[in-house]
């Protein structure tokens, strides 16, 4: 045998059927476990990955996802959205709302725990981070709900509190000006408390001496913020923006769709939710298909762009 | 830390304490609001006139909600996707990362690939739903549902690093004494997972009471819908005809107001995660820190 340049390569030359098979039967009690959550993935998310072809197809429901019948189209359906005049609206409504996410209810969190670690009294901050946690398991649909009622033009509380202050009624659910105002509010009002428990944890890590350091200097607590809970815990912060960044132009459109009506369409309706609509109420399954995979090319784009800006500001990045 | 109290430091506390006061009002009122409303005079809630604690008092609105018999039925079958999906997520989600976490198993990290791809690819919605209702001809079945978010990756790569991080001596006196696998998972691997189970239990248990957006894609059969549809239906689409000629809403001479309505059936739904909430609210912290950072 020549001599093998790696120790891959060895690896895989020694690794032959006898060893595979030996290596079966040892771990044959492991792949029984195995058997019904790979069988869940395989039937429910590779199953379905697979069935992204018919985005390239002229999908006749009833058929399976390749078959003899199947006829290709290429880039039909694509081009088909992309021709849509309002194409540019769902792009822009749905990278308005994620950037919203990144830029506001993101940094509300890293805010908020920052608040709770200035909070002297013990029982009042557990008191506060409890309270905060809560709207977390409230469903969405309740949340929504909750909005629509509030906030409603006959007889909501925020609307009778309006006029009782003199002024005049604002038609909040109905409005495409308001919606988005809408959306990013109940976000930061349903998961701020939540998103911050990370922070939170990362705050109670932070060595204390540095804090008896700065006072015996002199420093203020609103210095201290900036100058030592901040940088203790960038890295975390970092960590979690990088986290949500894998997930941009991926806006909650179960939210969405529970919002929203043609009235606030023109800022309330995304790639996802146009992409439910021709599906599930059009059944236009190859239209609807080919644009959630045009939303998910988006994503890889932005993730790669963001990467590369993470990567000049930060030495975290995630590849 | 000692800090000399100075005007600096009392200004400071003073705005923490004015923000952290704001953060709580913001996140109470609308739920004592919309508990007010329910249990308000109805000509007081058709007026206006509550703005914060509850005026007068009368259950119409709840009598009248409750006396839609069907309210129950949706409850029920929520408590049962609830129930079913957290006992068979936990179950599969451990077994799962019982054997990804053991060092003995030679394709761990084989399976580990092919389980994290999901994570970050997806069939996406339609091929999906193609996939439930007509491959595996699960439309209108309550197990569409369940089976469809039976777990995900994230949860089996938590408690995969959970059981990783448990000593091996206890698995390997395990072994020594002649216990099968399964036997060293159950009896061994188990009882002293507590506290992932607990994690694990409370994400399935909130995600499924909470979840709708499934079940309105996969059952359309009104007997099987969750609790979570109802209230779609009444207070986002306005479907009042349940109500509509109860013998409680005529007693109060049609002044109990639609809105009302709405109001009593958010506080019946969310009435259980409210009662449960300072229970586990103790331990939630802890909890969530096992379920988030490691992974």
């Amino acid at each position: 045998m020549k001599k093998r340049s790696n120790e891959k390569n060895r690896l895989q030359s020694v690794h032959g059927l006898a060893f595979h098979g030996r290596m079966m039967r040892k771990s044959a009690p492991y792949w029984l476990m195995l058997v019904i959550p790979l069988a869940f993935f395989i039937l429910f998310k590779y199953w379905p990955m697979f069935g992204i072809l018919i985005a390239f197809q002229n999908y006749k429901i009833g058929s399976p996802f390749w078959g003899a019948g199947t006829k290709w189209v290429q880039l039909k359906w694509f081009v088909k959205f992309m021709s849509n005049p309002y194409f540019g609206r769902y792009v822009r409504n749905t990278l308005i709302l994620s950037l919203r996410d990144m830029l506001i209810t993101f940094p509300a969190s890293i805010i908020f725990a920052l608040l709770l670690n200035e909070i002297r009294s013990r029982r009042f901050r557990k008191l506060t981070a409890n309270i905060s946690l809560l709207p977390h398991f409230i469903s969405t649909v309740v949340i929504v709900s909750m909005m629509m009622t509030l906030f409603s033009v006959d007889g909501g509380v925020i609307n009778t509190l309006i006029r009782k202050l003199g002024g005049n009624e604002i038609n909040f659910m109905g409005n495409a000006s308001w919606f988005r105002t809408m959306y990013t509010g109940s976000d930061i009002w349903q998961n701020m408390g939540f998103s911050a428990v990370v922070f939170t944890a990362a705050i109670a890590g932070i060595d204390p001496t540095l804090y008896e350091a700065a006072a015996i200097d002199g420093s203020t607590r609103w210095k201290n913020v900036f100058r030592i809970t901040l940088p203790c815990i960038l890295p975390t912060i970092i960590i979690m923006w990088l986290l949500k960044i894998g997930s941009v132009m991926t806006v909650s459109y179960e939210k969405i769709i529970l919002m929203y009506s043609p009235a606030t369409f023109e800022t309330a309706d995304v790639l996802s939710t146009y992409s439910y609509r021709v599906g599930i109420n059009e059944q236009q399954y190859s239209l609807s298909t080919a644009i959630s995979l045009f939303n998910s090319f988006c994503n890889v784009l932005l993730i790669v762009f963001a990467n590369k800006l993470t990567r000049r500001v930060s030495e975290t990045s995630l590849w | 830390m000692i800090y000399k109290k100075s005007a600096g430091d009392r200004l400071f506390d003073t705005v923490v304490y004015v923000l952290s006061i704001i953060v709580i009002i913001v996140t109470l009122y609308p739920l004592i609001y919309t508990f007010s409303m329910t249990i308000s005079d109805p000509i007081q809630a058709a007026r206006g006139n509550v703005l914060l604690l509850p005026k007068g008092f009368s259950l119409t609105a709840l009598r009248t909600v409750l006396n839609d018999k069907s309210i129950f039925r949706y409850y029920g079958n929520t408590i049962w996707f609830t129930v079913v999906g957290t006992v068979l997520g936990i179950f599969v989600t451990c077994l799962a990362a019982y054997p990804l976490s053991r060092r003995e198993f030679y394709y761990r990290a084989h399976v580990t690939r092919f389980i994290m791809v999901t994570m970050f690819f997806s069939g996406g919605m339609i091929p999906t739903f193609i996939v439930v209702t007509r491959f595996l001809h699960l439309y209108n079945s309550r197990w569409s549902v369940v089976l469809s978010s039976l777990t995900t990756a994230w949860y089996i790569m938590v408690a995969r690093s959970f059981f990783a991080s448990i000593p091996d001596e206890i698995v390997e006196s395990a072994r020594i004494d002649g216990a099968s696998e399964f036997r060293t998972f159950l009896q061994i691997m188990m009882p002293v997972s507590k506290p992932i189970l607990a994690v694990l239990a409370l994400y399935f248990a909130v995600a499924h009471w909470n979840s709708y957006f499934s079940a309105m894609l996969y059952i359309s059969d009104k007997n099987l819908q969750p609790l979570a549809l109802y209230i779609r239906s009444v207070v986002l689409q306005n479907s009042m005809a349940n109500f509509a000629d109860t013998s409680a809403r005529i007693t109060a001479a049609q002044i109990l107001s639609n809105l009302q309505i709405k109001y009593a059936v958010i506080v019946i739904s969310v009435l259980p995660m409210m009662c449960v909430y300072p229970f586990i609210s103790g331990n939630l912290e802890k909890g969530l820190m096992i379920g988030s950072i490691k992974g």
